[in-house]
């Protein structure tokens, strides 16, 4: 009877030890899918041409960067253009190289690549104010309709998130580098939770990690064995050459979606998803590569598709 | 703040989001096109007479290529 229960016992360690594995590192029991209910944009119209950033707001309504036509587009939810902002230019509320969008209740925050500031829009694009911002922007997202969250594109403060007001004062800051681990390998994408986590993704590390707002790591964790990005010297600069994780998301059910890049089996296109402690639970292909992920309130996801011709909107289906 | 834009990186990520635009155009063909695109703009004549800044532009440029841009290949 002993050596039964020990066999049972022996047996039941080997299946806990093994399960991590199972799939490739996935949780077998959680599969996700796709079920496509909105495309924007086409190859054969002109509603986008090359979209960068996308938000969405709870009554439905989509709004999109344009990179080629400088432009704040806004859809409804059956994808037909309502209005469009912004143009080209430096005045306000003009783009040059619009790259980063998100959206509080009432305000619509984007980026431009070369600009040190957050432009800010209500949500008939209407433009209301240039928040400062300590340097370039790396990635952004909203924490209301008064506060954003920025990762700096600094080389004097590498590796910090600010979180700022809608006046540009620093609120708070997370420090979340260990060490000076060279240029640009401090680039994150991050995405906020309602109780005050930061979950990041590295775009040419092998990281996933939390942090709280006041700056301490809760979990760190490595899906690709910890690989590096290879480096190439361009010019003077030794700098990383491939992407790890493209971008990283949250959804309604408190799972993360982190897009990986030119190391996954599918770059652009291999979702993560990981549960709220770093654990791996699935992994899903997107049908076209993606340089972002997007989830709205109401659990949409939002793609790339035809290298940012096209918007997909998704249904995510958990079986 | 005062916006500061270098002209050499925007034209080319004009150029770059023009050919990513491009319909036909694979992984193959764009192959090193950021590296490309950073050291044309690290070896312009603008970058170089705005540097520092002109250099974090055409680095932030690069970063933001790889991110939306480069497709890579599966490994």
């Amino acid at each position: 009877m002993r050596a039964t229960n020990g066999m049972i016992g022996l047996m039941l360690l080997c299946v806990s030890l093994a399960r991590p594995f199972a799939g490739g590192g996935a949780d077998a029991a959680l599969k996700i899918s796709l079920e496509e209910v909105l495309s924007v944009g086409a190859l054969n119209d002109e509603a986008l041409f090359q979209w960068t950033g996308v938000a969405a707001d709870e009554e439905g309504f989509i709004y999109v960067l344009d990179a080629m036509d400088y432009s704040l587009k806004k859809f409804d939810r059956r994808g037909t253009l309502v209005k469009r902002g912004g143009g080209r230019g430096q005045g306000p509320g003009e783009f040059m190289i619009p790259r980063l969008l998100d959206a509080s209740p009432n305000f619509l925050f984007a980026t431009d690549q070369n600009v040190a500031g957050i432009l800010m829009y209500d949500r008939e694009l209407n433009f209301k104010k240039k928040i400062p911002c300590p340097s370039l922007v790396a990635h952004m997202k909203a924490l209301g309709d008064r506060r954003v969250a920025v990762a700096a594109m600094s080389f004097q403060e590498p590796g910090k998130i600010f979180v700022l007001d809608d006046g540009g004062t620093v609120l708070s800051e997370i420090a979340y580098l260990d060490d000076q681990p060279g240029v640009l390998m401090d680039s994150v994408s991050f995405v906020p939770d309602a109780g005050g986590n930061f979950f990041l993704a590295f775009l040419f590390q092998d990281r996933i990690e939390q942090w709280t707002d006041r700056g301490q790591r809760v979990w760190s964790t490595r899906l690709l064995g910890g690989r590096r990005s290879e480096m190439k010297k361009i010019s003077s600069l030794s700098l990383p050459a491939e992407t790890v994780y493209k971008d990283i998301a949250l959804d309604a059910r408190g799972h993360l979606f982190v897009l990986g890049g030119r190391l996954a089996k599918a770059p652009g296109r291999t979702v993560f998803v990981l549960s709220l402690d770093g654990t791996l639970l699935t992994t899903f292909t997107l049908p076209d590569t993606s340089h972002c992920l997007y989830i709205d309130r109401a659990n949409s996801l939002y793609v790339r598709a035809n290298d940012g011709i096209t918007l997909k909107k998704y249904r995510i289906r958990y079986e | 703040m005062t916006r500061r834009t270098n002209l050499p990186a925007v034209f080319l990520a004009i150029l770059l989001a023009v050919s990513a635009a491009l319909p036909g155009v694979g992984a193959d063909d764009q192959s090193g096109v950021c590296e490309r695109a950073l050291s044309d703009c690290l070896n312009d004549p603008a970058s170089q007479a705005t540097a520092p800044f002109g250099t974090v532009v055409c680095i932030v440029g690069y970063a933001f290529c790889k991110k939306y841009i480069d497709p890579g290949s599966a490994c």
